[in-house]
């Protein structure tokens, strides 16, 4: 992806379909092409994200073994 | 019983009927039989329930009714009809999430919301639209619940029917949930209360998915205490959840007493001043003063800006809810709406990197929010940036993702969701076009006495709560 625009992704067509086809969903260049105005921003707030720099904290997720339970089904 | 009898009765509160059933002044089966005849009236506009359990609800009424005659109280929601979200399961009960998808979904359980609100005596008279899987749109299987303030304006969402159905009078309160704003926009929008209890207080098991570390369940109601009341049966730790809260449950319902004298309020430019609608900005200006009038004390506080906690938010909940979906994504994509079908499909092009980065920045976003928060009580500020849109272009029936519109919508909702604080709206007062417009208090974790306390000071000092919505004029 090609920055343009100040931190605004230039995302193409092709970028969205093999990226989607990367976690299964297959989406097919009409639908990759029509989801490309819509990644544009997405992927601009992720950006957004990225650029701060919090190297120092943990990340939120949480995995516990302290508390003996098995859960599945949330 | 006279008509004219019922529609009262169906707009009081949900702790006055409660008071009225304990003294035996009203049966369950009477107001069963109320709250039916106001969803006859008036759900052909409303479209706020996706199921209505009319046998069901009946029949628990009597039993209800025959426990209390044999000397049995469950508590303050003993016969009492509330509506549930049609995204908690239900045993035997179609259970949708508003979409397609699930349209012929029965589970064979129930959420512990449920069974809490069952244990407790509840008459749960129906299930209520929502936007699809909470997920920011409407299907149109389903279709918008307009707003019982002028129904040509949207009731955002997601819990939109859970909020229309208490502003109307078709329920004496619901539970909905929010991981974005969706219980709280939903009530600015209509008038009414909304509590998004903090992350842990209420369970989340049996409750269909958007998020998994950002869901939260929680009341819509009419009023604070109400809130309270409902507050008070749903939470608490359950093991079918691992991420519920070995806190102990207070007594909200006595804690409301609490006020605002020598509370510190804490309030921040960015979410007061920025990216708001004029006319709410300052009926919420207006509400902060009323909270010094009651004996607070307001300052500046420094803040994470919503533009570092919405971005933030949605890099986690767009990828979680990919993540859930992903097996329908695949197999049955059409049968999605296609705003929501679009935003599953960001979610498998986020990189996990940013989910990542973005569970670093909730930890050092929630860090500095608990250490703005040791200086101050409670934090205020505007739940949405307008009232009610026009339901014609607004983001929940747009066939679009457009995720700089939704950041826009949530920007004072979201930050809560992503640190888990708990957070309620209440009515502020209403626009020149008499729509309503909600503020919301913050507090700290698992602080929902003080919270609602401190709401219900306000509440009871202004009384925007007593107005009722013009769908019921008409």
């Amino acid at each position: 992806m090609e920055e343009s625009g100040g931190t605004a992704p230039a995302v193409s067509a092709e970028q969205v379909r093999i990226l989607a086809a990367v976690a299964g969903v297959e989406l097919g260049d009409e639908r990759a092409t029509a989801l490309v105005p819509q990644a544009e921003p997405h992927l601009r707030l992720m950006r957004a994200v990225d650029a701060i720099d919090h190297r120092g904290a943990e990340p939120a997720g949480e995995f516990r073994l302290d508390e003996g339970r098995r859960l599945t089904n949330g | 019983m006279a008509e004219a009898w019922r529609e009262e009765l169906a707009d009081l509160p949900l702790t006055e009927v409660a008071g009225r059933l304990q003294r035996r002044e009203v049966s369950a089966v009477e107001l069963t039989e109320a709250t039916l005849a106001r969803i006859d009236a008036i759900e052909d506009r409303l479209n706020a329930f996706v199921t209505v359990l009319r046998e069901q609800a009946l029949a628990d009424a009597r039993r209800a009714d025959a426990e209390r005659a044999g000397g049995k109280d469950r508590g303050p929601l003993h016969g009492v009809p509330v509506s549930i979200k049609d995204l908690f399961s239900t045993a035997g009960i179609r259970t949708t999430a508003s979409s397609r998808v699930l349209a012929d979904h029965v589970p064979d359980q129930d959420a512990t919301v449920v069974r809490r609100l069952a244990a407790a005596g509840a008459i749960i008279v129906g299930k209520t639209n929502m936007l699809e899987f909470a997920y920011a749109a409407v299907h149109p299987d389903f279709g918008p619940t307009p707003n019982p303030w002028d129904l040509t304006r949207s009731t955002s969402g997601s819990s939109s029917g859970s909020a229309a159905a208490v502003a109307a009078g078709m329920g004496y309160g619901s539970v909905g949930s929010d991981t974005g704003g969706s219980i709280r926009l939903p009530a600015a929008y209509c008038g009414i209360v909304g509590l998004k209890p903090t992350y842990g207080r209420v369970s989340r098991h049996g409750g269909v998915p958007v998020s998994w570390s950002a869901d939260h369940f929680g009341p819509l109601t009419r009023t604070v205490a109400d809130c309270a009341a409902m507050l008070g049966v749903i939470a608490g730790e359950d093991p079918l959840d691992s991420t519920s809260g070995r806190v102990p449950v207070p007594d909200y319902a006595a804690s409301l007493a609490g006020g605002l004298a020598g509370k510190r309020v804490g309030i921040n430019d960015a979410y007061l001043r920025q990216n708001v609608d004029a006319e709410v900005g300052a009926l919420v200006e207006a509400a902060i003063r009323h909270l010094e009038g009651l004996g607070a004390t307001v300052e500046e506080v420094r803040l994470p800006p919503p533009s570092e906690a919405v971005p933030a938010l949605l890099g986690i909940i767009t990828p979680e809810a990919t993540a859930y979906h992903l097996p329908w994504l695949r197999e049955r994509p059409g049968d999605y709406s296609q705003a929501v079908r679009e935003r599953l499909e960001l979610g498998a092009i986020t990189p996990a990197v940013s989910y990542i980065k973005a569970q670093q920045l909730r930890r050092r976003i929630t860090d500095e929010v608990l250490a703005a928060m040791e200086r101050v009580d409670l934090l205020a500020m505007p739940t949405a940036p307008t009232a009610a849109t026009p339901l014609e272009g607004d983001l929940v029936t747009s066939e679009e993702a457009d995720p700089e519109l939704l950041a826009a919508l949530i920007n004072f909702t979201g930050p809560f969701d992503l640190t888990g604080l708990p957070a309620v709206s209440i009515p502020c007062g209403f626009t020149a076009a008499q729509l309503p417009v909600g503020f919301q208090l913050v507090a700290r974790p698992y602080e929902e006495a003080a919270l609602l306390a401190a709401a219900h000071a306000y509440e009871q000092a202004t009384g925007w709560h007593r107005r009722l919505p013009s769908v019921l004029a008409t």
